[in-house]
């Protein structure tokens, strides 16, 4: 089914900001492919937005590649890449594992390069807009937050590094940092301002339909009366 | 309903009349500030708004035109510093006068409309102030001490401002302009790249509007805005 329609694919889809992206993108007029490790939790979504979901694991470089090969059969290329996903690790520092350290680089840096790279080599004929979501351990490593911010400083070097080459190539690559906790995922117990998913979403929509002419790498975001 | 006002302070004919545009066409009135009035008249008359003439670096006449534009259109709920001084130079050869004047002009300015601004937006609870930066609020190149250093004044300005001010209601932003802007100045430099590869004025002015329009629960403090070609 090839439309006039822009399609946007969402990698990490959980109840939080993808959900979020999705809602979103779908409601901008654009068709959305959601991907997650299990397709069917996005049923409620799918049904909701009428998006489509695709089950693919984004740390596993043959998955990667076979999910955007149906997606260009199935929809075309797409304009608008999010790649979302992270493993979150909160732990004193001698208690780290290899686990963790492996497991958050795995899923938010190693698979923000699969997706990236494929996302990138669809888009190279018409352009399009790529973006990472970051977040407060991107550029700040704080207590307990070593393998983390590890994997997330690594999602915004890759990011850097993706827009200075692919940028004079049509590809508008950014990161997003989301210094807070976002309302509803998981944050109910902080009692700290937070992020509404809807309005960080708006932000990503806006991002992509930047002109080409000032295009944004970095952009962060933060609720009015955060302390930072 | 009254509209909501917007005041531009530093308006030539690129960014400040792009911003001017853009903001009118929002739906807001719009004052646009210049030292030189004259200037700004056709502007005022083109986005039915009112043009005023003010010395940015001083503090009476910041006072008196934050008093005009109360006067006339109401109390600004969104003021844009985009004033500005530059010449280039060897660190061996410019003068104490004139990195004086580029300061008061980049730096202090910014800082006395940013205040004056603040004190009517905190007592309304809420309000948008954004900070015309460059690539001289990031780096300091060779010959650029001028520009730099009232540029990276300007720019430790937002942060302090926002992280003050955002618990109050009043979003403070600092927009990095990372290249040239479109103009009859760099027209050669236009024809060399590719469609696109300099800075559209209306572009950047979007941004600022974003950036305005941005809901309270996730407001940006900086953005960074650059062509597609720019090397960065």
């Amino acid at each position: 089914m090839l439309t006039d329609r822009e399609l946007a694919v969402v990698a990490g889809v959980g109840p939080g900001l993808g959900t979020a992206l999705v809602r979103c993108f779908a409601q901008a007029g654009m068709r959305v492919a959601c991907v997650a490790r299990n397709a069917e939790r996005l049923a409620v979504l799918t049904q909701e937005t009428g998006a489509q979901a695709y089950a693919c694991d984004i740390t596993d470089e043959n998955s990667v590649e076979r999910l955007f090969a149906r997606l260009g059969k199935e929809q075309g290329a797409p304009s608008l890449v999010v790649h979302n996903p992270s493993w979150f690790v909160m732990k004193p520092f001698l208690e780290l594992e290899q686990a963790d350290v492996i497991e958050a680089w795995r899923i938010a840096c190693f698979g923000g390069f699969l997706v990236g790279r494929a996302a990138a080599r669809a888009m190279l004929a018409r352009g399009g807009t790529i973006l990472f979501t970051g977040s407060t351990p991107s550029i700040k490593a704080g207590s307990g937050f070593a393998a983390f911010a590890a994997a997330k400083f690594g999602v915004r070097a890759l990011a850097q590094s993706m827009a200075r080459e692919l940028g004079p190539q049509g590809i508008h690559v950014a990161h997003v940092v989301v210094d807070g906790p976002i309302d509803g995922a998981g944050s109910e117990g902080l009692k700290i301002p937070k992020l509404s998913p809807h309005d960080i979403a708006e932000n990503f929509l806006a991002l992509h339909r930047q002109h080409r002419s000032a295009w944004t790498q970095e952009l962060d975001l933060r609720p009015a009366d955060a302390k930072f | 309903m009254a509209k909501d006002v917007a005041l531009i302070v530093g308006v030539g004919p690129g960014l400040g009349a792009a911003l001017a545009r853009r903001f009118a066409q929002g739906g807001l009135a719009v004052a646009v500030a210049a030292r030189r009035v004259d200037a700004l008249n056709e502007l005022a008359r083109e986005i039915g708004g009112r043009a005023y003439a003010c010395d940015a670096t001083e503090e009476d006449s910041v006072s008196q035109l934050f008093a005009a534009v109360e006067r006339d259109l109401g109390r600004p709920t969104v003021v844009v510093y985009n004033a500005g001084a530059f010449s280039p130079g060897s660190v061996l050869e410019i003068n104490a006068a004139e990195f004086e004047r580029c300061w008061r002009a980049l730096c202090l300015g910014g800082f006395l409309v940013g205040q004056r601004a603040a004190r009517g937006m905190v007592e309304a609870g809420r309000g948008t102030i954004l900070l015309t930066g460059a690539t001289a609020s990031v780096r300091g190149g060779a010959r650029f001490a001028n520009l730099a250093v009232g540029k990276f004044g300007l720019r430790a300005l937002a942060q302090s401002m926002a992280r003050e001010l955002g618990p109050k209601g009043v979003h403070v932003a600092h927009i990095v302009i990372d290249g040239q802007i479109r103009s009859e100045r760099y027209a050669e430099l236009e024809k060399q790249r590719p469609a696109d590869g300099l800075l559209d004025p209306d572009a950047i002015a979007e941004a600022y509007w974003h950036l305005h329009m941005q809901a309270r629960s996730a407001w940006t403090l900086e953005i960074d805005l650059r062509p597609w070609v720019e090397k960065f």
